[in-house]
């Protein structure tokens, strides 16, 4: 019986991870700017799901996300695994023909390391997973006001590097 | 000014940078292989440790679960959950109230704004239905189909969810205090709060041993616990009354009280309308050396040792925190550094906290909750007899021993020494108070 329980939860977690592993790696992604670090993040934080499948099986979701925003935000956990990758950190090695959206994706992820962790975990949370500000909050043990103050300046740095300013200042 | 084009241009960036990122196909496998050695070392571990017993028991609890439904997303009790049960179930005009409640509540639902109720499939199907404390009370379930719509997450269209809502006696009328469909179509609130004033908690019995905690505990350490109690699961609920005056906000419900994962609750309550009962005081304090106010920032930069400290003033199952809008720094006789401001979490008080030494020789405590009508409201003794803290802005603070002449004057903050008996506080434009030093 016992063995059977097991293959049941290991059936259950193979589905879960099938279904949301690449959501929470890009996620991952984000919140590290850098895809070693986001891959050895997710990967802890799997195994240690898989290790309490019977305990978190009602709720996955919300369990690997508090899980990554946490590790994401505490620097230490994940930082001392792998030293933080340079700018362009292989993700898109760059090609004459998408040189500008390659650019471009050294800009965001460039700010993104600029960000302060908690900042930069509203963003992701706000702009790549439209999280509602309560539920960020909630995630990071704050107030919506943080959350607000947070999603605006990280908003506007990033706003900075992707939309061209007219020389009078507007945005265009 | 943020506009609707800004966020988006942000949002398609992220994904964009995002989308080409895909994992590992072995991940299942090596996650598998890791995790099975970490349990075996944890396993291992436990039995050195003569935890036999304790295994025996949780190997028992296993057998107990219901098989997964295979869906095309990941589990949820929703879908596992053996309907239907409570003392009401037998009560068709109840129950076709309820589900006519469900039916006209989602037009009001904030996931009304996700398009969760656009494709609804088959019936809805109440799971409980029984009188609590509180009244009657009961969850109903319906499947859907989610699609891309305007606040959905995009990861969560294209797929079936199940949609759950908590109805609870509202004026004697069956009402969905609250719904939810959880990212990936699971939905993850697992209880509720019943009845007007939600002084009834109903958490969902998915064959977990669960616990609940009402609040926290403050102590001198700077550390915050909270005090749990198992949950009584019966007839697939488990309904527990809170004492008056508990906020639902500040309930928590959890398996492992030692994990930062509290599950979620429906109808709390707003949880951002908080009252703030910090010191406003917006700007940083020299306890010692020249007594000129610093800017906000700095602060906060100067608080940062007791902002990030995750032993200080800190519920990891706690919304909302809130870290010091003002902060006092000097130095101790003995020569250590010494940071003082104050943290509240949720409607608590806002504490006074302080750190004294630096990097491991660090040492944190609490020197209680914030009275902001108090002529000094930050007024308390380090540790080692290093003296008094001593805060209030825009205030000359002056101190005596006994019946000695004042002295020591100085603005907004100071570190008095420990023999000071008396402080003296002058607000600008105000009358002296004289403050006794216990």
């Amino acid at each position: 019986m016992g063995e059977r329980v097991d293959n049941r939860n290991d059936a259950a977690f193979e589905e879960f991870v099938q279904v949301r592993a690449a959501a929470l790696l890009r996620s991952a992604y984000l919140l590290t700017a850098d895809r070693q670090a986001a891959e050895d993040l997710l990967q802890d934080v799997l195994e240690q799901m898989y290790m309490r499948w019977s305990r978190i099986r009602a709720s996955p979701e919300a369990y690997a996300r508090q899980a990554l925003v946490n590790r994401a935000t505490n620097r230490w956990r994940w930082r001392r695994r792998r030293p933080e990758a340079p700018l362009t950190d292989g993700v898109d090695a760059p090609q004459p023909d998408h040189a500008d959206r390659v650019a471009s994706h050294a800009a965001v992820l460039g700010v993104l390391r600029e960000l302060p962790l908690r900042q930069r975990a509203v963003v992701v949370l706000r702009y790549l997973e439209d999280r509602p500000e309560a539920e960020i909050a909630q995630l990071l043990g704050c107030s919506v006001g943080t959350v607000k103050s947070h999603s605006a300046r990280g908003l506007a740095r990033l706003r900075a590097v992707l939309v061209p300013v007219s020389p009078d200042g507007s945005l265009r | 000014m943020t506009t609707d084009s800004d966020i988006a241009v942000v949002s398609t960036a992220l994904r964009d940078v995002a989308s080409g990122i895909e994992p590992n196909p072995e991940l299942v496998r090596i996650v598998r292989r890791h995790g099975r050695a970490r349990r075996r070392r944890r396993n291992a571990l436990y039995v050195a440790t003569a935890a036999v017993l304790a295994l025996a028991v949780a190997g028992g609890a296993v057998q107990w679960y219901m098989p997964f439904g295979k869906a095309d997303r990941g589990p949820g009790w929703a879908d596992t959950w053996t309907g239907t049960q409570g003392d009401l179930i037998g009560d068709q005009a109840y129950l076709n109230s309820v589900k006519a409640a469900w039916k006209g509540s989602h037009q009001a639902s904030a996931n009304a704004s996700r398009g969760i109720f656009d494709d609804l499939r088959g019936e809805p199907e109440i799971k409980w239905a029984a009188h609590t404390p509180a009244g009657r009370a009961a969850v109903v379930t319906q499947r859907a189909r989610l699609h891309r719509h305007g606040a959905l997450a995009p990861d969560d269209a294209g797929r079936m969810a199940t949609l759950v809502g908590f109805v609870s006696d509202i004026d004697g009328r069956p009402t969905v205090v609250d719904d939810d469909y959880g990212p990936g179509g699971t939905p993850e609130v697992t209880g509720f709060f019943a009845g007007a004033d939600r002084s009834t908690l109903i958490v969902i019995d998915f064959a977990e041993s669960l616990q609940y905690s009402i609040g926290r505990e403050y102590h001198p350490d700077g550390t915050v616990t909270r005090d749990w109690k198992p949950l009584p699961f019966q007839q697939g609920v488990a309904v527990v009354t809170t004492p008056k005056g508990v906020a639902a906000s500040g309930v928590r419900v959890a398996a492992d009280p030692a994990q930062p994962l509290a599950y979620r609750l429906a109808n709390t309550g707003d949880q951002w309308t908080y009252q703030d009962h910090r010191l406003q005081w917006k700007a940083g304090f020299q306890l010692t050396g020249p007594d000129t106010p610093q800017s906000v920032e700095a602060g906060q930069q100067a608080c940062e040792a007791l902002s990030s400290a995750d032993s200080v003033g800190v519920d990891l199952l706690g919304y909302a925190g809130f870290n010091p809008l003002w902060c006092a720094t000097g130095t101790t006789p003995d020569g250590r550094s010494v940071v003082v401001g104050e943290k509240q979490i949720g409607d608590d008080p806002s504490y006074l906290y302080y750190a004294l030494g630096s990097g491991a020789a660090i040492r944190y405590g609490n020197a209680g909750p914030v009275d902001a009508s108090k002529p000094v409201p930050v007024l308390f003794a380090l540790p080692d007899r290093q003296g008094f803290v001593a805060v209030r802005k825009d205030a000359t603070l002056r101190y005596r021993v006994g019946n000695g002449a004042w002295q020591g004057e100085r603005r907004n903050a100071a570190l008095l020494p420990p023999e000071a008996t008396e402080v003296q506080v002058t607000p600008a434009g105000g009358q002296a108070t004289i403050v006794p030093i216990k």
